[in-house]
């Protein structure tokens, strides 16, 4: 049982949904209660809203917590967390947000439980403020595998803004992580860019791909068009790379307005960059996974320059969690590790 | 927390309509069950969150054009009004109301499917209603009014929004005329597209039709800021010389003196306002911290002035169950303003006299004192002096009170104040109807000309020229006061203010101007109108004409040869164009 209550200001830092997220995740983790001020309070719309309720609400869910404060605008909420249950569970968060986030507020909680849990979500998984649900299965599923967890992820049907309504289940047993070194990410084994469809003219995805064609410099990479089931309209243009010690994955959504060319060009640009340096994780993995590295109880990974999402949780996860997260520079890399 | 829990074949796993269905008593947008797997049948166990007890319910009308972007997934990227209410993300609706046409109900159930997509959490009732003609004034207003009148408004438990965006313009108006009558309980939802992108959810502004929410409305209606004797006037830029001297002596007491005051003068004078101006300066020049507390004496004669003014404690007599705070340690650092100060008791104003004087006090049933602070304003329309000789006041009391003692004449007395008066009543008039109140020139000539006259006593001084302005505002239409408004209000007043010996009898209760227009009225002599009302009060209780031609004219109907009581009854009525039957009619309503 929680024996003290932590203070959070929400609007620390990046000051927005991911501080509540990584605290509601550490308070299950760890059996703490925590009390968050200020949430999101120099957003333009500040406290809570409708997604943040909708994480809120799933992890007061599987722990049966103590909750209050959790109203549309709040910028003050209690969570005092009870024991984890495992079980099956459906989150339906309609389009309030994205269903990736909900995952990645009670995954480790869950994978922490003492059974096997089954959780379906329905909402959308292809949101342009939240990490796609295929970034989540390419990149971050292998690398919470290559620390152990024992989880699938099965889509059924993607949920592109603003619709939403898509169906994927995460099946998680568990078992306990341990600590991972990818500093060094090999050399690349294989380099694959897809183009999803889902409702929209064949054009746009071959448009995409020969821009992209003559952007990339990388020879053997191979291209595919794919005609996911969706309820409305969406394009997504993907480049996994697997190098011998990660896999990584960058997406771009389309959207309207914006051409064909230009979203393969965004992506080209990332691609590079990071092809450019010498770091393992990508800016997004770098952020996400400092949480599984605590739960393994520690790790170290190379990325480039933290984003001030992943500075944001750094500072949040060391405050929470007593751990420390040294950074050091190895050429024009930096190395995290946590101890 | 309601945790319900239903038995679920296994098949039903994983089904959202069963989730959806079980909403109904989840609390907000996002749904969770949690399934178990016991004695190999699933349960489902709704968690319901508690996040605030008022639900919220969206009322709005299908938008036939708007709404209606077609079956395909290309729906999707334009703004539907309706469903993007429930893509807000800084909105959560429980339930909507959607009214739609018998033609549009397959749109109206794609709607619905589409909201419980994006808003698993809310519920939508669909409501069938009948417009022949959505561009029909007439016609929507009483299709809208039949829908407001029958829906079950709950107000304690809902909070409602009328979405006007969606429907004919006619529509949007009617809404808005309900929503304003107070037919519907509701804030105002208005959606938008979002500008410069295709994009389904928009934006949403909820207006709340309470324009005394809006600080800068609300500060065009206000007062220019009044400094003393103007504040003490409410603005008004009274001429009566007498009054004016009164007032800048009044300002100077209150904002130097915190000894009681007296005020005289008639009833309707403006002794209680004058008291809560005093108050409000006071206030405004933070002299005063605590409350205006206002009482009438005559209010609280008898066995409970006591308590009523000093409290008691818990069983202080028989009925007393628990402590009671009186009025004086209400009004602790505040303003005491006690009306018709001639009405206390003598054990009262004794009582009062040692709380003003130690500015402390016993409470009935009490052996301790209590403390209170508190400035006196006493008014009266009595001669205190007369009454202190009659034993009916206690001298040292009044002569505790009489240290400041200011006399306001009637209306009467302050005929060039009238016109100042009915601009600063129509005002606030304006005010409280929320729409301009005017008043034409030929209207406005003659309300005055009758209101200087010596006709006019204005017996109830302030009070009747308030009542006046508020009887023509409302019955105006439009807010535009009419000469012939004028008229039938000078005829109401004048009807006021007659002597009150001229209606003693039993036609005390007739009212003439239930039988006569009041234009006709007017031109009508006083002796034929008291002629009239015996007339009227005789037929009313007589069975036929010719019982009633009977009575009346029982003197000279014996000196006739032959008599015909009927025929002259019937043609003395008909100068007034009324018949017997009318008049025993009304009776019978």
């Amino acid at each position: 049982m929680p024996i003290r209550t932590i203070e959070i200001d929400g609007s620390e830092g990046e000051g927005g949904g991911q501080i509540l997220r990584t605290s509601l995740t550490l308070a299950m983790l760890y059996g703490l209660s925590i009390s968050l001020t200020n949430i999101r309070r120099n957003r333009s719309k500040p406290g809570l809203m409708r997604q943040h309720l909708a994480c809120v609400n799933a992890a007061q869910a599987i722990c049966n917590a103590e909750v209050s404060g959790a109203e549309l605008g709040s910028q003050a909420l209690r969570f005092e967390p009870g024991a984890v249950a495992a079980g099956n569970y459906h989150f339906d968060v309609g389009s309030a947000g994205s269903t990736t986030l909900v995952f990645q507020t009670v995954f480790l909680p869950l994978l922490n439980a003492s059974g096997a849990s089954k959780v379906r979500f329905t909402g959308g998984t292809h949101n342009p403020m939240a990490p796609p649900l295929t970034f989540l299965t390419a990149a971050f599923l292998p690398l919470l595998k290559a620390m152990g967890a024992k989880l699938e992820i099965d889509i059924e049907r993607w949920g592109y803004f603003p619709a939403g309504g898509g169906q994927w289940v995460a099946s998680l047993s568990p078992g306990p992580l341990h600590p991972i070194q990818i500093t060094d990410r090999g050399e690349l084994v294989h380099s694959r860019v897809t183009a999803y469809l889902s409702n929209i003219r064949h054009e746009v995805a071959e448009r995409e791909i020969h821009s992209y064609r003559k952007m990339c410099r990388l020879a053997d990479t191979t291209y595919d068009i794919r005609y996911p089931k969706a309820t409305c309209p969406g394009n997504l243009l993907s480049h996994e790379l697997q190098f011998r010690n990660v896999q990584l994955c960058f997406a771009e959504l389309g959207k309207h307005r914006l051409r064909a060319e230009r979203v393969a060009e965004n992506l080209a640009h990332r691609v590079s960059r990071h092809l450019d340096g010498d770091a393992a994780l990508c800016e997004h993995l770098a952020d996400q996974i400092m949480l599984p590295m605590v739960a393994a109880g520690g790790g170290s990974f190379s990325c480039g320059p933290l984003s001030s999402h992943a500075q944001t949780n750094s500072a949040l996860i060391e405050r929470l969690t007593g751990h420390r997260i040294a950074r050091e520079m190895q050429g024009n890399k930096q190395v995290l590790t946590l101890g | 927390m309601n945790v319900p829990s239903c038995s679920e074949s296994p098949a039903e796993k994983f089904n959202p309509l069963f989730l959806k269905k079980s909403h109904a008593h989840s609390r907000k947008n996002v749904g969770i069950a949690k399934e178990e797997q016991l004695d190999n049948n699933y349960r489902i166990r709704i968690i319901f969150i508690e996040i605030d007890n008022m639900k919220t319910v969206v009322i709005g009308l299908l938008g036939s054009v708007m709404d209606n972007k077609g079956k395909g997934v290309k729906r999707w990227d334009a703004w539907r009004p309706t469903v993007g209410i429930f893509m807000q993300e800084d909105l959560i609706v429980d339930r909507l109301e959607l009214l739609h046409d018998r033609r549009d109900e397959r749109l109206a159930n794609n709607i619905g499917a589409d909201i419980e997509t994006v808003s698993p959490g809310s519920e939508v009732k669909l409501t069938e209603i009948n417009f022949t003609d959505a561009w029909d004034f007439e016609h929507v207003y009483s299709t809208l009014l039949d829908f407001a009148e029958n829906y079950p408004f709950k107000p304690q438990e809902e909070r409602y929004l009328l979405h006007i965006t969606t429907g004919s313009h006619v529509a949007q108006i009617c809404w808005f005329l309900l929503c304003e009558a107070n037919y519907i309980p509701a804030q105002i939802l208005q959606t938008s597209p979002t500008r410069g992108e295709r994009c389904a959810a928009g934006n949403h502004q909820i207006i709340d039709l309470d324009l005394s929410k809006y600080d800068l409305i609300n500060s065009r209606f206000r007062n220019q800021h009044l400094e003393g004797t103007e504040f003490l006037k409410s603005g008004i830029a009274t001429r009566n010389r007498a009054f004016n001297e009164l007032i800048q002596q009044v300002e100077k007491v209150a904002i130097r003196s915190t000894a009681p005051i007296l005020i005289t003068g008639p009833t309707g004078a403006g002794k209680s306002q004058l008291a809560k101006r005093i108050y409000e300066l006071k206030r405004k020049r933070s002299l005063i911290e605590g409350e205006f507390v206002a009482v009438n004496c005559a209010t609280i004669r008898g066995d409970g002035a006591m308590s009523a003014l000093f409290g008691h404690t818990r069983g202080a007599f028989t009925g007393a169950q628990h402590a009671r705070q009186g009025l004086l340690s209400k009004a602790n650092r505040g303003l005491l303003f006690l009306d018709e100060i001639g009405e206390l008791g003598l054990d009262e104003q004794a009582m009062l006299l040692h709380a003003i004087e130690e500015k402390q006090f016993y409470p009935v049933g009490s052996d301790t004192p209590q403390a209170s602070d508190f400035q006196l304003i006493a008014g009266t329309n009595r001669d205190l002096h007369t009454q202190v000789q009659r034993g009916e006041f206690r001298e040292d009391l009044l002569t505790r009170i009489n240290l400041w003692s200011y006399r306001l004449p009637g209306l009467k007395d302050r005929r060039e104040d009238i016109e100042p008066n009915l601009d600063y009543e129509l005002q606030q008039a304006e005010i409280q109807h929320g729409h301009k109140v005017s008043l034409n020139k030929a209207a406005r000539q003659r309300f005055l000309d009758f209101a200087l006259s010596p006709e006019a006593t204005w017996r109830g001084n302030f009070r009747d020229l308030n009542a006046a302005i508020q009887r023509m505002s409302t019955l105006a239409d439009g807010g535009r006061i009419t000469e012939q408004n004028v008229n039938d209000e000078i005829g109401r007043l004048k009807r006021h203010w007659q002597p009150r010996s001229q209606t003693h009898g039993p036609e005390a209760n007739i009212d003439l101007a239930d039988y006569i227009p009041e234009a006709e009225l007017q031109e009508i002599d006083l002796l034929d109108q008291w002629q009239l009302l015996k007339i009227i009060d005789v037929c009313s209780q007589c069975r036929s004409l010719s019982d009633a031609g009977r009575l009346l004219f029982n003197r000279s109907r014996t000196r006739k040869r032959s008599t015909n009581d009927s025929h002259r009854l019937r043609q003395m009525l008909a100068k007034f164009n009324l018949s017997f039957e009318e008049l025993t009619d009304r009776k019978s309503v």
